[in-house]
């Protein structure tokens, strides 16, 4: 029988060895998934559609109807450097419906930045209708030429009891200068499992009462710069 | 020998000038009925129809050449404007009806929600000329495609001469929209008896024949005519309907009846787009309360438990035609 023992002494190690990478390869292969949250906050409270909102300092009331955007190409990094980028990424968020979307990410990756695009980039835009949250059909695609609708926002903007503003705004555009995609960045402390993100609507109504349009819906300046001025708004609030 | 050669191509030349029947009713299931569009000053053909797609996706109809036709009418969308309770037009204008879908038209009678348009080959002059919608003229519609590099060329193949004119242009963007023919959904493969209703499907078929189908009529879920819906006039449109065109008071408030196939893909709904949800539109018609007053179809009132609702809904699904939808006949010509 003794001259088995080495046989049975590598096998013992190579099955503990199996065994160990197997688990040591299953702790660094889990997947951490973070949740990306969207809103909007007012008068430091959260807003929710089809409600009415007063301003406290005056006569004025808002009603937001339509908030959707496509958030795109997120990337997390970690002192510089990218770390991690998510594939094929592309998430719709709709406010009324769907304000959240989840990321399944290596677990053991240090981050302290990350990033993503507000809108469509003119890859995506220019490989024709695709399909998951990129299917024309959900309502965020012009046509073959103006691509996708980075982003609606529409709702009533009251500033008496006489005087109501609707507001409808579809932002997109993604060749040379019509380009509207707004590339964000933001610090994170730490790996969390939820970032909360909300549009700072106190500063996006003052721009929005003093725009002399209360309608877009095609690519052009106007839109690059409405763009901007959501992108500056958007906020990691925790 | 003589007589036989001259009568053998008499016949081909016969038969060759009736191809364009053969060729539009093979778009179509057999069990539908001849259509009401007059093919006779339009022969149907297919290098018609490809020119006509062209136009469709083209923005020069616009004065600042940025909106088509399918600016409004997406193909995704079975060819109406998803997502949007009203038209847009040049400059972000927004017009005041919501786009209806583009299918199965050679077998209506009247065009637009007000029925104005008795014509197809008349119906592209609307939008094209309407301030809020492309703003522009024919005239200079017709300059801009003649002074292109590409369109005399290909009226040239179709016309035999460059020359191009109202007429021509029209009837080619005619030509496309008759082949927008949808009749590919579940509920026609059920006719065709390939495959059966689920019970969910069959009890809102049984449902919608005994409280809707007197205005949506199969199989074009139509009757091709026009009904008062009991809505609310909208203050800030101010649309009458049909009495905006024929400045009788009687027509205050008829719409015309649209088709429900591709239902599931056209929303909003109703002539202002103000429902955005099937759900909606069925309480809207569950709340008409029965009264002598009412418009003939709703004398009776539509009661409906909310199950019941739910599975009509199910069967107005089995209107989606997704083969229709993703047809690359119909998308933009690469």
């Amino acid at each position: 029988m003794n001259h088995f023992r080495p046989h049975l002494i590598t096998l013992r190690i190579s099955l503990m060895a199996f065994v160990f990478t197997f688990l040591f390869s299953k702790v660094y292969a889990q997947e951490k998934a973070i949740r990306f949250d969207f809103g909007m906050i007012y008068n430091k409270q959260l807003i929710s559609l089809n409600k009415d909102y007063y301003n406290s300092s005056s006569t004025d009331s808002f009603n937001i109807t339509v908030l959707k955007f496509y958030i795109s190409n997120i990337c997390f990094y970690d002192k510089k450097k990218l770390v991690w980028r998510e594939n094929n990424s592309a998430h719709l968020v709709d406010v009324n419906t769907k304000d959240y979307f989840t990321v399944n990410m290596p677990n053991q990756l240090n981050i302290d930045k990350v990033s993503f695009d507000l809108g469509i980039d003119s890859v995506t835009n220019t490989s024709g209708a695709l399909d998951g949250d990129l299917d024309p059909m959900l309502g965020m695609y012009w046509t073959w030429q103006s691509g996708y609708i980075n982003l609606k926002f529409e709702g009533l903007y009251n500033y008496s009891v006489t005087q109501q503003q609707p507001f409808e705004f579809h932002i997109g555009g993604y060749n040379g200068e019509d380009n509207a995609l707004q590339h964000l960045y933001f610090d994170v402390d730490t790996v969390q499992n939820k970032l909360s993100f909300n549009f700072n609507l106190d500063s996006i109504l003052n721009e929005l009462k003093n725009l002399n349009y209360k309608h877009l819906m095609s690519p052009g300046k106007n839109a690059v710069l409405f763009s901007n001025m959501i992108g500056n708004n958007l906020m990691l609030t925790q | 020998m003589k007589r036989f050669v001259a009568i053998a191509i008499l016949l081909v030349v016969i038969f060759s000038s009736f191809k364009w029947i053969d060729d539009f009713a093979a778009l179509y299931p057999i069990y539908w009925p001849k259509p009401t569009y007059d093919f006779t000053k339009n022969q149907f053909s297919k290098e018609k129809v490809e020119l006509g797609r062209k136009l469709f996706y083209d923005p020069i109809f616009s004065k600042n050449n940025k909106i088509s036709c399918a600016s409004c009418h997406s193909p995704y969308s079975s060819f109406a404007h998803i997502d949007h309770a009203l038209s847009h037009g040049i400059y972000d204008s927004i017009g005041t009806r919501n786009a209806p879908v583009l299918i199965n038209l050679a077998w209506q009678k009247y065009f637009m929600w007000d029925g104005s348009i008795l014509n197809l080959d008349k119906q592209a002059l609307t939008p094209i000329t309407h301030p809020r919608e492309m703003g522009e003229s024919m005239n200079h519609v017709i300059s801009k495609l003649q002074q292109s590099k590409n369109y005399p060329i290909l009226f040239s193949k179709i016309y035999g001469d460059s020359l191009i004119k109202e007429d021509r242009v029209l009837k080619c963007i005619t030509q496309f929209l008759l082949s927008l023919i949808s009749c590919n959904s579940k509920y026609d493969s059920v006719m065709n008896h390939t495959t059966s209703f689920t019970k969910q499907e069959q009890n809102g078929y049984t449902l919608f024949k005994r409280n809707c189908a007197a205005c949506h009529k199969e199989p074009f879920f139509t009757n091709n005519n026009f009904s008062k819906n009991e809505l609310t006039i909208n203050s800030s449109l101010l649309d009458f309907g049909r009495m905006n065109f024929t400045g009788e008071k009687k027509d205050s408030m008829l719409f015309k009846v649209p088709t429900l196939r591709n239902i599931e893909y056209s929303y909003p709904y109703m002539h202002d787009g103000r429902f955005t949800k099937l759900g909606d539109v069925l309480n809207h018609y569950a709340s008409i309360k029965a009264s002598v007053h009412n418009d003939k179809a709703f004398q009776k009132g539509m009661k409906l438990s909310s199950n019941e609702k739910i599975d009509i809904i199910a069967f107005l699904l089995t209107l989606s035609d997704r083969k229709f939808i993703f047809n690359e006949d119909h998308l933009y010509p690469k």
